[in-house]
């Protein structure tokens, strides 16, 4: 596992953690506030951030596959119920959902960015792969 | 160190905050809720100050809670949007007309549907209706979001029709059903 490493996933840690966070003090502070949903826009809205993030701290690096996988489910599982914004009944398809989006995501936005990072305007890279994915991810969202 | 130490140590951190966060806050989260609420209530029935939860053994599935003032009703119900459930309290006077309607929780696509909960135009367009709002006819749908607007039309002639005593079975509130 030489030169692989789960910075993604720490750093997903933090964005879903922070998400999460300011779900709580706004519930708390402002209950009027309509929070969105933890539906599949918004679990890749949450995965991209942390992969573009990822990529522009440690553009070469690559990552235990199968090991990111379920961190990234767990991640998705565990700090949403930590915050009382899933139930017993949601947390494992969270974990599912949460694994597959993160493990998807991070496939092609890995493969996206690379390609694009060839460019001329390859800093941007990141930034654009994150964005078109996610716009792609509304979509399909929207057919289910 | 293990490369999965890192992760797992963000992890734990992040889910010991969020839960301390979660438990600390309970108290104040609570009250915040139900002054927020009783403060809602009161601008969707003009009149009324305090509000007496009634238990509503009614057949409308749409209807979850309602709330009995000294003018009329609040009544909350829950009706199927485009993306997720769509949930509204709506205020109606004694007579049956609709005096304010509020989308409380609703998973609505942003910039279509999700403009149903800010959209002052359209809501106000169910002022004075009672039971008899439909789309096409006196409320006009938001562009690009008709089944969000059929939903919350569903939902408000809903608590429209618990306090006139309409027939549900009827289709009385079905005037906002797409299927």
């Amino acid at each position: 596992m030489k030169g692989k490493n789960l910075l993604g996933n720490t750093l997903l840690a933090a964005v879903v953690g922070g998400a999460c966070l300011i779900a709580v003090l706004l519930r708390t502070f402002a209950p009027a506030v309509i929070l969105p949903g933890l539906d599949l826009p918004m679990l890749a809205l949450l995965s991209l951030i942390a992969l573009t993030a990822e990529c522009y701290l440690a553009p070469k690096s690559d990552r235990p596959w199968v090991l990111a996988v379920l961190l990234g489910g767990a991640t998705f599982a565990l700090l949403p119920w930590c915050a009382g914004l899933a139930d017993g009944e949601t947390v494992w398809k969270l974990f599912l959902a949460g694994a597959a989006v993160y493990g998807g995501g991070a496939f092609l936005y890995g493969s996206m960015s690379r390609r694009l990072s060839a460019t001329p305007a390859g800093r941007l890279a990141p930034a654009v792969s994150a964005f078109v994915l996610f716009l792609g991810c509304q979509a399909l969202a929207g057919l289910f | 160190m293990r490369e999965y130490a890192k992760p797992l140590a963000a992890l734990a951190a992040a889910a010991a905050l969020l839960a301390g966060a979660r438990f600390g806050l309970a108290g104040v989260a609570r009250s915040n809720a139900e002054a927020e609420q009783t403060a809602m209530m009161a601008a969707l029935l003009p009149g009324s100050s305090s509000f007496t939860p009634e238990e509503y053994g009614g057949e409308d599935e749409n209807i979850t809670a309602v709330y009995a003032g000294e003018t009329g009703y609040v009544v909350e119900t829950v009706t199927d949007g485009y993306v997720g459930e769509i949930r509204l309290l709506v205020g109606v006077d004694a007579s049956g007309a609709v005096t304010g309607a509020v989308v409380r929780q609703m998973e609505e696509t942003f910039g279509l549907g999700g403009r149903a909960a800010s959209d002052t135009g359209f809501l106000a367009q169910f002022l004075g209706t009672a039971g008899d709002a439909a789309v096409g006819e006196n409320v006009d749908a938001l562009t690009g979001a008709t089944v969000t607007s059929k939903a919350i039309t569903k939902g408000i002639n809903s608590a429209a029709a618990f306090v006139t005593g309409a027939d549900v079975s009827s289709g009385a509130t079905e005037w906002g059903d797409w299927e």
